[in-house]
């Protein structure tokens, strides 16, 4: 591991060691799901130990800290990662191995790691640094089976406010290691509530990002790390799609619009933002609003598609 | 002082000029004003707070 201005890098061999455990939890996940199995019997093969067994003690330190530093912020205190353990209750402290995956359990443990101790303050610290720099990189130095090039995110109950201003810009920062998961289905899940909901479908060319797909303890959310910039290349607006369970003709768009369009133009862009209501006003929007150009806003999705850059 | 023909046509011809340029201008002030005080009525947002509110909904865990 080199670090420069308190970044974090992992090496080659660490990042190897990553891809092996993910191939391979890929296939199990795969075999699983063939089987109609649940995917919380994850486990250590040959080809992982082999790896593991060819890494110093440092770099099996640093393999150590990356896994818990997905555990925590996969099933531990979100929020605790975000303050760098400031806010961690010590008293409340659970043991590691309350929150870590099967397979991550195991891997700490042939790693010499005691799941049974609890975490710390000074975890949480390590995780918040580690994820700030390795959400933001690609971690992968070969292409891994399963590649991340594509990420999702729902999130609904935004304000009119936040509407506005994701229709006004083409750059999007998140800041901190936040969730995606390379799953469509997965990110709708949070998409669809009350308005305003939206989802955003990000291209990863390089695939930036911790992948977490396999170590996580939610392994079904295919999950990634990411934090980064993003450009909104397109925002597409399909009706009837908030209150739907799944993602169905997500590419059937009732409104495609330039993020570049200004809003003086008095384009489609102007008109809808015109048109939706002040304040979130569910009834409003889910009995359809009407547009100038005749046609119909009615319970809609507001589709983000974008690249990380 | 008597003007010669020519000297009345230059000075209508400046005055003319003139007056269109005011006109110009007013008529740009004008839409300037127009969008501003439109702008705010339908497109205006609160920067930090958007951003506040998206940074904390990406911060939510997916469980």
């Amino acid at each position: 591991m080199k670090t420069a201005l308190n970044e974090v890098k992992l090496d080659a061999r660490i990042k190897t060691a990553l891809r092996v455990i993910n191939d391979k939890l890929g296939i199990q996940k795969k075999h699983l799901k063939a089987l109609q199995f649940g995917l919380d019997d994850l486990e250590m093969t040959g080809a992982m130990m082999q790896y593991i067994d060819d890494l110093s003690t440092s770099e099996r330190k640093v393999l150590i800290d990356v896994i818990k530093s997905i555990t925590l912020l996969t099933s531990g205190n979100v929020k605790s990662v975000r303050s760098r353990g400031r806010t961690f209750d010590s008293e409340l402290a659970e043991p590691w191995t309350e929150i870590l995956s099967y397979i991550s359990e195991e891997l700490l443990t042939y790693m010499k790691f005691d799941v049974n101790q609890k975490v710390t303050k000074k975890d949480y610290a390590m995780a918040a640094r580690m994820l700030s720099s390795l959400s933001s990189q690609t971690n992968v130095v070969a292409s891994p089976m399963e590649k991340y090039t594509k990420l999702h995110r729902g999130m609904s109950r935004l304000d009119k406010n936040t509407i506005n201003f994701l229709f006004s810009t083409d750059r999007l920062i998140i800041p901190h290691g936040s969730s995606f998961s390379t799953d469509l289905i997965e990110a709708w899940k949070f998409a669809t509530n009350t308005q305003y909901n939206t989802l955003y479908i990000i291209d990863n060319p390089e695939m930036k990002g911790l992948d977490a797909r396999g170590l996580s303890k939610y392994p079904h959310e295919n999950e990634v790390i990411f934090s980064g910039e993003i450009r909104i290349d397109k925002i597409t607006i399909n009706n009837n799609r908030s209150n739907a369970k799944e993602p169905y003709e997500i590419s059937e768009a009732d409104f495609i619009i330039d993020p570049k369009e200004s809003f003086f133009d008095k384009g489609l862009k102007s008109m809808i933002i015109d048109a939706l209501p002040e304040k979130e006003d569910t009834f409003t929007m889910n009995m359809g609003v009407d547009l100038p150009n005749g046609k119909r806003l009615h319970r809609p999705m507001f589709i983000f598609h974008g690249t990380v850059v | 002082m008597k003007l010669t023909k020519t000297q009345l046509k230059q000075i209508i011809k400046e005055e003319l000029e003139a007056v269109h340029e005011e006109m110009a201008e007013a008529e740009l002030q004008a839409e300037a004003e127009a969008e501003q005080t439109a702008a705010p009525k339908k497109f205006t947002y609160d920067r930090e707070k958007a951003v506040a509110e998206l940074n904390a909904k990406f911060a939510e865990p997916m469980k």
